[in-house]
């Protein structure tokens, strides 16, 4: 699976966008809010994502498509007090999460060196929780339908590369046993 | 130039992709520490003052084994228990109970040296209670639900390296078990603390959970939160 990832990768910068379309790479940083930072409250530096940009020629939209890969993770040693249960120990608290997305995005400036823009997203999250405790991890694996409203700036840093700067709010609803997860996404990317 | 730029990029992300799956965990074999207890109410922790403690032995699971506590090791534990129960739990303890005067807890400590998951066991070594001749552990709850997030899933499991404190609740066991010749045991709280076996043998540190474990008691009782 990992191959396959890093191969994807390479195969897709390697792709030549048009003129109408832009690729483009992101590093993302998380935190978490809502029920989620109940589980894990620590602002998260490990994340990445891939995204599609396709542009109108009449208005200043674009439709497109993210894969996303965000980490949460915190150690605690809270004592845990559950339904006639209570629990000392080191915890080790991790989230993957997979957001799938569709995108519209909407431009204010779209010939300008600075290009802000609002977008949303729609699509689904694949979430990975695991608790270490002990010698045992309690699993839990879901998709959930999620949105993800996002506001950033598009800068013409040089006649062949532009850069991304975009916050973007993820929320994930309540799927299988989890709650809803949300946390707000700060991505520094570039696009080609 | 930008085709390097591209291709630094892909590494970067792939050498990220590799590594951050599940960035933390355990270090050491102490970070494996657990200490776990259930009990069934607040109301009955409250009501209970008197106890009897197996004091011959721990029942140990998983003799033939060298990896349990040596019958000196288990008599250390149990003083130190008794000791807990009297001064950090405020029980009172019985050392002669009859069906005439019975006490509130019948206390076991056991030690699993093997590895069982899933299941229910009984120990092979059962010294009776006094003046309640064949009790044994049919019908064994099982180790303490292990706690869930968001009501996730919740495993338990027998493991090497477990130490078990059992308090019966004597009086509503008598009643579940009137005109039975089987015994079912009630416990009205129980303990568990779990490490990997090497640490599991260490008196010190199980005097150490005990203690964690009867502060968790007291919590229970008290019904306080975090």
């Amino acid at each position: 699976m990992k191959k396959f990832i890093v191969s994807l990768i390479f195969a897709l910068v390697g792709y030549t966008a048009s003129a109408q379309t832009e690729f483009m790479i992101t590093y993302q940083m998380g935190m978490p809010v809502g029920e989620t930072s109940d589980y894990i409250g620590a602002f998260s530096g490990r994340g990445m994502g891939l995204e599609w940009r396709h542009h109108l020629t009449t208005t200043p939209v674009s439709f497109g498509f993210s894969v996303n890969w965000n980490v949460l993770y915190e150690k605690t040693e809270d004592r845990y007090i559950g339904d006639g249960v209570i629990a000392d120990g080191k915890q080790y608290r991790n989230m993957n999460i997979v957001p799938i997305l569709a995108h519209a995005h909407y431009y204010f400036n779209q010939d300008g060196i600075m290009n802000p823009y609002i977008g949303v997203g729609v699509g689904t999250y694949y979430i990975n929780q695991r608790t270490e405790f002990g010698q045992w991890a309690i699993i839990e694996k879901n998709w959930h339908f999620g949105l993800a409203p996002e506001i950033g700036v598009i800068a013409d840093v040089s006649s062949s590369l532009n850069m991304l700067f975009s916050v973007r709010y993820n929320h994930a609803f309540k799927a299988g046993n989890s709650t809803d997860h949300s946390y707000v996404g700060f991505n520094i990317g570039l696009v080609y | 130039m930008k085709t390097l730029i591209l291709k630094v990029t892909a590494f970067v992300f792939a050498v990220a992709i590799l590594q951050s799956c599940y960035p933390g965990g355990a270090e050491y074999t102490s970070d494996l520490d657990i200490a776990v207890s259930q009990f069934s109410s607040k109301e009955d922790l409250n009501s209970y003052e008197t106890y009897y403690l197996v004091e011959d032995s721990m029942a140990i699971v998983g003799i033939g084994t060298d990896n349990v506590l040596s019958d000196a090791e288990q008599q250390v534990v149990i003083r130190r228990t008794d000791s807990l129960l009297q001064n950090q739990l405020g029980l009172t303890k019985v050392t002669d109970p009859t069906q005439e005067n019975p006490t509130h807890l019948f206390i076991q400590l056991s030690q699993i040296a093997i590895q069982a998951t899933g299941v229910s066991w009984q120990p092979p070594y059962w010294p009776g209670y006094p003046g309640y001749p064949g009790w044994g552990y049919p019908g064994y709850p099982g180790y303490p639900g292990y706690p869930g997030y968001g009501g996730g899933y919740s495993y338990y499991s027998y493991s090497n390296g477990t130490i078990l404190i059992d308090f019966v609740d004597v009086s509503k066991t008598i009643a579940e078990n009137e005109g039975k010749e089987d015994y079912n045991l009630i416990l009205g709280w129980q303990g568990g603390l779990n490490s990997v076996l090497s640490r599991a043998n260490s008196v010190q540190l199980i005097n150490e959970g005990i203690e964690v474990l009867f502060d968790q008691y007291k919590a229970a009782k008290a019904g306080t939160e975090n």
